[in-house]
């Protein structure tokens, strides 16, 4: 169970992990100079740094580098001059001079202009560059120094997730709520920190409530959302360790106690009154919850019991008669749940769920019915409701019917033809049918994806020649698919147990497109294929 | 003729041919564990198992009584030994793949001949024990005690109907009750039945006795160092710049005498460019280029791992892994193996704390499938003994996911991160500028698995084991040439990291 939860935990700020800005989002809300700071620069200085900064933007490291350096020679006194070392140590960091980045030029902002806003960030990214090379011990002293000395700057929310992401590499539990807890209760909230503490607080809450500790979950998530909302969020955010702990017959009591605690917490918030629209939708939404809670836990003879409730307090309409359908699908009891969708004041959107249960419930013959009634109840829209025809009835295989009515579709939809014919194709491809395939993709003008399925069902054929041709007008055409279509070109000839053609075709991938991933394919299967090895030119790093 | 007891003992050749049979045995069995003799006396000793092989052949062929069947007796010990001598030659002449196979299939044709011997043996027996059963059947007896001797076809548990019989014949009896042909009363054979036995015990004392004999050189294996000592810094390069000045011809552009005109002057720039070692590479203190931790048998070998599920074997035995180990032993001038080898994950575990490989390297391009064990002792071996792990994409985004995957099982609390191109294992002995790649298989970045203070993993992305290999894959010089100074840094990172800790650990 423990193990179950830690799980669950580091799944979900894992989540919360690729949430989290990258170093280069942060850095450019961090190493960015105010205007302030810029009126304070002589003119000769505001245009050496908006050059340098001109190819930072343009990610040209190098040069980059080179003109922070120079500001740095020329106007060493300069207030921004901490800036100017600060962007040349990111500069290193991109060109993957992590160590270099560190020692001289992170470490010397902080040495040498202490005071300064530029020295926080630094201290932060010594800590982040650490992280990002692996050094994680270092790292972790780094950050924690800049989180708690700087806990309300933007630098020190940036320390305490990546505390939070080391912890999670490290599986230490303990470290992770730590960091939550201080994202979610101590930072400051604004505009460029509000989305990682509203993070971090919604993964404090989820991991809370897999400890049964509903009440602290909820305060976290109070931290973040207004009333109207938290209700909805407490039901969401708990829905996980209620499933698990209702699926573990081991916890049981656990369950109970959570879905009691839940439903406890939602019958407070019910407004005295229901005389208003609003509070009165607050009330019944309120109620859905409380059935959503009964659903997790599996309280079904309760669920029944509250849509009466619902029923009686607010009366029936789509909305209850769809949710009382679902759970009954939900639990496989098709006939009734369609007895529901019936009562339904507006009938299109009922016959329309009627006819997804019989699809669900694999009746082809009554789903079918169902959309010739809402072909004839609804005539504005009678093409939706025959491609959905033709849909079911590729669903179930028989495409001949399918065919039939794309072709019906063709003649009465004309302004949507192509689609009609792209989808008659398709059918015909998984009918095996390839001739017929071939006829209708020619016919298409979605270049080069026709082309490619068409020399596909020409493989098919094992009419290889067919499939060269057709790859060798992609490859002319198309830039992008060119690789694609002649390495296909390798396998057609192969298959045609052409081997002097494939072996060509193959090397012809290698050279053209050494820096593809179909460039690596090729040279793969000639290395295994063939034992042939084909330079790929060979490289350096970009 | 009076000739002496043990003069007349070893006249017999059959006397001899035992004993050169225990001292092969004796040297097979050293070659498994210690290795300390050197090649060529196994091969010569190998090498005489040929004449006298001919001359038990002839003897064979002459005097047919000797023993019964001792011709086939004769071919299967000579099947044994000239397979291994065969064996000891192909690694002699580093024909890794050769021998491989030789290994492979040598051992299928061993459990043939095992095989036959063993139905000869079965067949021999239960005929005698029929035999013996016929002179019995004369002989009154009373109740007859239970056989336990699988060799006795009467043994109690053959031909027990451990299942229940088939409903066809059931049917068939009940319908035909008075036919004595339907359900018979025995329905299976006593004769399969041991057959069937003698095939499975065979085949699981074969399989365990080559488990055995596999490990049997595990528990003593050991990985030593070059002693030595050195610096960890950069190569000095010095750079001969040599002028090369063309004669310069005056001709009279008017002369009646016609020339032909030579080229104006030209001079021409010789950059002649040589790595000089203004110092010893290594590490600590010592005499010459090498470790301090090492010892003075010790040299840098360059093992490649093997793995199942894929293609542990990619291009082994075609000269990368070779070529790199030269090429390491010429610009660091430490001692290096004469030839490349391979393990199994599982024989990581035979080297002893302190003497296990500082590096492995691991290459291929389709799955990678380790057991929960393996997976156990490559972490041990990475973290505990100290040991690196090298790979390197063989051809496949396939592979790079693989050994991502195995990776995060081996070491699941660190995360893989580009290696920085200012890290020491970049610069040292070679600045790297650039990380070259014959093919980005995986990516252009060379990803590490770094734990205190050290890198546990390097992988390199581009199918750098390609631009090692004869005829460099095709890539220009300027990238192999780089390819073998990351072979080279990665291989002296590991020896240096690994001797430094064995120092560490002296002085504790």
């Amino acid at each position: 169970m423990v193990g179950r939860t830690k799980g669950r935990m580091i799944s979900t700020v894992l989540l919360f992990l690729a949430l989290a800005p990258s170093v280069r989002g942060q850095s450019s809300h961090l190493n960015e100079m105010s205007l302030e700071r810029w009126g304070k620069l002589r003119e000769v200085e505001r245009h050496q740094m908006q050059v340098a900064e001109k190819y930072f933007r343009d990610r040209n490291w190098t040069v980059a580098a080179d003109e922070y350096e120079k500001y740095m020679t020329l106007y060493e006194s300069s207030n921004a001059a901490s800036h100017a070392l600060l962007k040349w140590a990111m500069c290193q960091v991109e060109m993957r001079h992590q160590n270099t980045a560190i020692d001289d030029g992170f470490r010397s902002v902080v040495d040498y202009w202490p005071d300064s806003e530029d020295a926080i960030a630094a201290s932060f990214y010594v800590g982040k560059t650490l992280q990002d090379i692996g050094q994680t011990k270092k790292a972790k002293v780094a950050l924690k120094e800049v989180a708690d000395q700087h806990a309300k700057h933007l630098a020190g929310v940036h320390a305490m997730v990546s505390l939070a992401q080391i912890a999670t590499i490290e599986n230490d539990e303990q470290a992770i709520v730590e960091n939550l807890r201080k994202l979610t209760f101590q930072a400051t909230r604004d505009k460029l920190t509000r989305r990682q503490c509203e993070t971090a607080s919604i993964q404090l809450a989820a991991h809370l409530f897999g400890n049964s500790q509903s009440s602290d979950a909820i305060e976290a998530l109070a931290t973040t959302y207004q009333l109207d909302r938290l209700a909805n969020e407490v039901v969401n955010q708990s829905r996980t360790a209620l499933r698990t702990f209702t699926s573990d017959p081991k916890s049981t009591a656990k369950s109970a106690a959570l879905a009691d605690e839940l439903i406890a917490y939602l019958r407070e918030q019910e407004p005295e009154s229901i005389e208003t629209e609003q509070t009165k939708g607050f009330a019944k939404n309120l109620c859905y919850l409380v059935i959503d809670v009964q659903q997790t836990a599996k309280r079904n003879d309760q669920v029944l019991a509250e849509f009466s409730n619902i029923a009686k307090r607010f009366g029936s309409d789509d909305e209850l008669l769809g949710r009382i359908a679902n759970w009954y699908q939900a639990n496989g009891q098709y006939e009734k749940a369609r007895e529901n969708y019936k009562k339904f004041a507006d009938k299109i959107v009922g016959l329309t769920l009627i006819a997804d249960s019989y699809r669900q419930e694999k009746n082809l013959t009554h789903a079918i019915q169902t959309y010739a009634k809402l072909i004839a109840a609804d005539s504005e829209n009678q093409s939706k409701w025959k491609a959905l025809s033709a849909t079911t009835y590729r669903e179930f295989e028989k495409y001949a019917e399918a065919i039939t009515l794309y072709q019906q579709l063709m003649q009465e939809d004309t302004t949507n033809g192509d689609r009609w014919l792209w989808e008659t194709a398709t059918t015909h491809r998984e009918a095996g049918d390839w001739r017929a395939a071939i006829g209708f993709f020619r016919q298409s003008e979605r270049f080069p994806d026709s082309y490619r399925e068409m020399a596909s069902c020409h493989r098919h054929l094992k009419q290889h020649s067919e499939a060269v041709t057709l790859y060798n007008q992609i490859a002319g055409g198309d830039k992008a698919a060119a690789p694609w279509a002649m390495l296909q070109i390798g396998y057609t000839e192969e298959e045609a147990k052409r081997k002097d053609q494939a072996i060509a075709a193959f090397k012809k991938v290698c050279k053209l497109f050494p820096k593809d991933q179909n460039a690596s394919r090729a040279h793969a299967h000639l290395q295994n294929q063939y034992k042939l090895t084909v330079t790929l030119g060979g490289s350096k790093q970009d | 003729m009076n000739r002496s007891k043990s003069d007349r003992r070893f006249a017999n050749p059959v006397h001899w041919t035992l004993g050169y049979l225990a001292v092969w045995t004796l040297l097979l069995l050293e070659i498994r564990t210690l290795q300390s003799v050197p090649d060529w006396l196994h091969i010569v000793m190998g090498t005489i198992s040929i004449p006298l092989g001919i001359f038990w052949l002839r003897r064979c062929d002459c005097d047919r009584q000797l023993i019964p069947h001792q011709k086939w007796i004769v071919l299967t010990i000579l099947y044994i030994l000239w397979w291994q001598l065969g064996m000891v030659v192909l690694d002699v002449v580093i024909l890794d793949t050769a021998r491989a196979t030789a290994a492979r299939w040598g051992t299928v044709g061993l459990f043939g001949i095992g095989l036959l011997w063993v139905v000869w043996g079965v067949e021999q027996a239960s005929a005698h024990y029929r035999q013996a059963k016929l002179a019995g059947d004369q002989i009154p007896s009373g109740s007859p005690a239970p056989i336990w001797n699988p060799l006795n076809l009467d043994a109690s548990f053959y031909a027990v109907q451990w299942l229940p019989p088939r409903p066809g014949p059931i049917l068939t009896y009940l319908r035909h009750p008075q036919d004595p042909n339907v359900l018979p009363h025995n329905q299976r054979s006593r004769k399969l039945d041991q057959s069937f036995l003698a095939l499975i015990s065979y085949t699981f004392a074969f399989l365990i006795l080559g488990l055995l004999f596999s490990q049997l050189g595990g528990c003593r294996e050991i990985y030593e160092l070059p002693a030595g000592g050195g610096e960890q810094k950069q190569l000095a390069q010095v750079v001969k710049i040599k002028k090369v000045i063309r004669k310069k011809y005056i001709i009279n552009p008017l002369s009646s005498i016609i020339f032909a005109v030579p080229p104006i002057d030209e001079i021409q720039l010789k950059l002649t460019e040589i790595t000089k070692h203004a110092y010893q590479v290594g590490q600590g203190e010592g005499q010459g280029a090498g470790f301090s931790g090492g010892t003075f048998r010790g040299k840098v070998r360059f093992i490649r791992l093997e793995y199942s599920g894929g293609d542990w074997n990619q291009d082994y035995g075609v000269g990368g892994d070779l070529n790199m180990l030269l090429e390491y032993g010429i610009r660091t001038q430490h001692k290096v193996a004469e030839r490349t080898e391979s393990r199994t994950i599982g024989q990581l575990n035979n080297f002893p704390l302190g003497k296990s490989p500082p590096l492995v390297y691991m290459t291929g391009q389709q799955n990678i499938s380790l057991s929960k064990s393996e997976v156990k002792t490559l972490r041990e071996y990475l973290t505990e003994k100290h040991g690196m792990l090298f790979g390197d994409n063989g051809g496949s985004r396939h592979f790079h996911n693989q050994f991502l995957a195995m990776m995060n099982r081996v070491l699941p609390n660190i995360k893989p991160v580009p290696i920085p191109l200012d890290d020491v294992i970049h610069r040292i002995p070679y600045q790297i500028p650039y990380l070259p790649y014959v093919a980005p298989h995986g990516g252009k970045e060379s990803l590490g698995w770094y734990k205190d203070g050290r890198w546990l993993a390097y992988y390199h992305p581009g199918d750098i084991g390609d631009a090692w290999s004869d005829g460099h894959a095709g890539v220009n010089a300027e990238i192999w040439e780089a390819c073998y100074r990351i072979g080279t840094n990665v291989t002296f990172y590991a020896h240096s990291e690994y001797s430094r800790w064995l120092d560490a650990q002296k002085g504790e």
